[in-house]
């Protein structure tokens, strides 16, 4: 007995192949495994537009909530599951407490643990690009950047500037910044400027 | 860059199935950074950006969103397109030597420099009626010493290199970002998405409108013409129709004159006949950004 176009389709559609499950991903309503049922036993076979028209009885049959079910429970017990997902909570703790460092380290061993693990390789390069930030900033501040040069810094940015530079360079420089921000009175005041 | 390494194997890790979130999201606002290497951790993220925007300091606390971001792959593409951009602009400096401008005039930029001419740091009290003398013998000796030999040839080939990386990277965030159908928690946010970067009207977040993605598009062409040496830079003084070769600029480093390149003698060894880029093009480009195209620009990537 031939199905009807609309049956194969239902069929096509929970029987598509999950990619790394099989065909253990079927969520098959009892209506269409009893439309679909009619079919004798046979191969799968595809329609000319790649849909699944039909397939084993041994897998339409098949029950796969269970498996789903006791797939998911693995997963979700697996040691390396939690371990990765511990690993990154525990990486944006670090974070939020200022260590960055440490947060790379975390990472960088969850990522020892499980190369392929793509959350946790992104995680790593972003906090990898955060130290690097952290050290050239760092850098600028052993040469004073900071002792009112941050300040300046923002000014040349736009940045309203608000503390005063007790350093001669550091007025030197607010001129400077005042220049390249377009203010040329910036050359001609006598004393530190009270900026806006 | 160890991050770009560490990122690289990112798209063939998670192919190019677009708009795949991955299973980090972190509260980028809450990230606090020790910029100043005293060992204690600094303000929050979002407590500097608030400073940045110009926020009242009584207004700070409630500056201080978390920021919260759903990564997924426009984004992993855009933090590698910005990776070699910071690179590629270090990879460029440190191909010439400036070590001579850094030790005669770094108390510019840094209050207490540590440079091989410690006293010119001093302090010291303006002169000239006012005027301060020590200020505009530093600017002149600077542009006088913007006279850089080449120290590295190979490490300006690199800069290119990254440079055209980032406008790869560039190119494929945003083939990934916008064949986004979810709406989650965007840094980069395509034209039906809602985005969490702040900085739009009435405190709204930033909205990316897709004129200004076409726009980016095509102004990331254009770029990559011009470092492939495709499309010639065209130059001032230069009428005949022959402009710059940028990729050369990179290629066959010369030491760099700040003056000689103003005035278009350190540009003739570059000079070629061939496509202009066009200026009405750039301008077209810019106007897509209401007149914002240069803080889009630094977010955009």
């Amino acid at each position: 007995m031939r199905r009807s176009w609309h049956a194969a389709r239902r069929g096509a559609r929970v029987g598509r192949p999950a990619r790394s499950l099989g065909y253990v991903g079927l969520s098959v309503r009892r209506r269409d495994r009893a439309h679909i049922g009619l079919c004798p036993q046979r191969d799968r076979k595809r329609s000319s537009y790649g849909k699944i028209v039909t397939m084993p009885r041994t897998v339409r049959r098949r029950s796969a909530k269970p498996v789903v079910l006791l797939v998911l429970l693995l997963v979700a017990l697996s040691p390396a599951a939690r371990a990765q997902s511990d690993v990154l909570v525990a990486a944006e703790r670090l974070l939020y407490e200022g260590q960055a460092g440490a947060a790379a380290d975390t990472l960088a061993d969850g990522l020892a643990a499980d190369p392929a693990d793509a959350s946790v390789r992104l995680a790593l390069g972003t906090v990898q690009a955060m130290t690097a930030l952290e050290a050239l900033a760092q850098d600028a501040f052993r040469h004073g950047l900071g002792g009112g040069g941050i300040e300046e810094a923002g000014q040349m940015l736009g940045v309203p500037v608000t503390a005063e530079s007790p350093t001669r360079a550091g007025r030197v420089r607010r001129r400077a910044c005042g220049v390249w921000s377009g203010s040329t009175r910036a050359w001609w005041r006598p004393t530190r400027p009270s900026l806006p | 860059m160890a991050a770009d390494e560490t990122l690289a194997p990112l798209t063939e890790l998670i192919g190019t199935e677009a708009g795949r979130t991955l299973e980090w999201t972190v509260e980028l606002g809450r990230v606090r950074l020790d910029f100043d290497g005293d060992g204690v951790a600094g303000e929050p993220l979002s407590l500097l950006l608030a400073q940045a925007r110009s926020v009242r300091p009584t207004e700070l606390e409630g500056a201080a969103e978390a920021i919260p971001i759903d990564a997924d792959l426009g984004d992993a593409l855009w933090l590698r397109g910005y990776l070699n951009l910071v690179t590629a602009t270090l990879d460029a400096f440190l191909a010439y030597d400036a070590r001579e401008a850094w030790d005669a005039t770094a108390q510019l930029f840094f209050p207490r420099p540590i440079t091989s001419i410690p006293y010119l740091a001093e302090p010291s009290e303006p002169r000239l009626g006012g005027f301060d003398a020590a200020l505009l013998a530093d600017v002149i000796a600077l542009i006088h010493l913007i006279d850089f030999p080449v120290l590295d040839a190979d490490r300006a080939a690199a800069a290119l290199t990254r440079l055209r990386t980032t406008v790869a990277m560039s190119q494929a965030s945003w083939r990934a970002i916008l064949a986004e159908t979810d709406d989650g928690r965007e840094w980069l946010p395509n034209p039906s998405q809602s985005g969490v970067v702040p900085g739009g009207p009435g405190g709204a977040a930033l909205a990316v409108e897709e004129e200004m993605v076409t726009s980016w598009l095509e102004l990331m062409d254009e770029l990559d013409a011009i470092l492939a040496g495709e499309r010639l830079v065209p130059y001032w003084r230069v009428t005949d129709g022959r402009g710059v070769n940028v990729r050369r600029v990179f290629t066959e480093p010369r030491p760099l004159d700040l003056i000689l390149w103003i005035q278009g003698a350190a540009v003739q060894p570059y000079l070629e006949e061939g496509t202009l880029t066009s200026g009405e093009d750039w301008a077209r480009i810019r106007r897509a950004f209401g007149g914002r195209f240069a803080s889009f620009a630094f977010w955009f990537n």
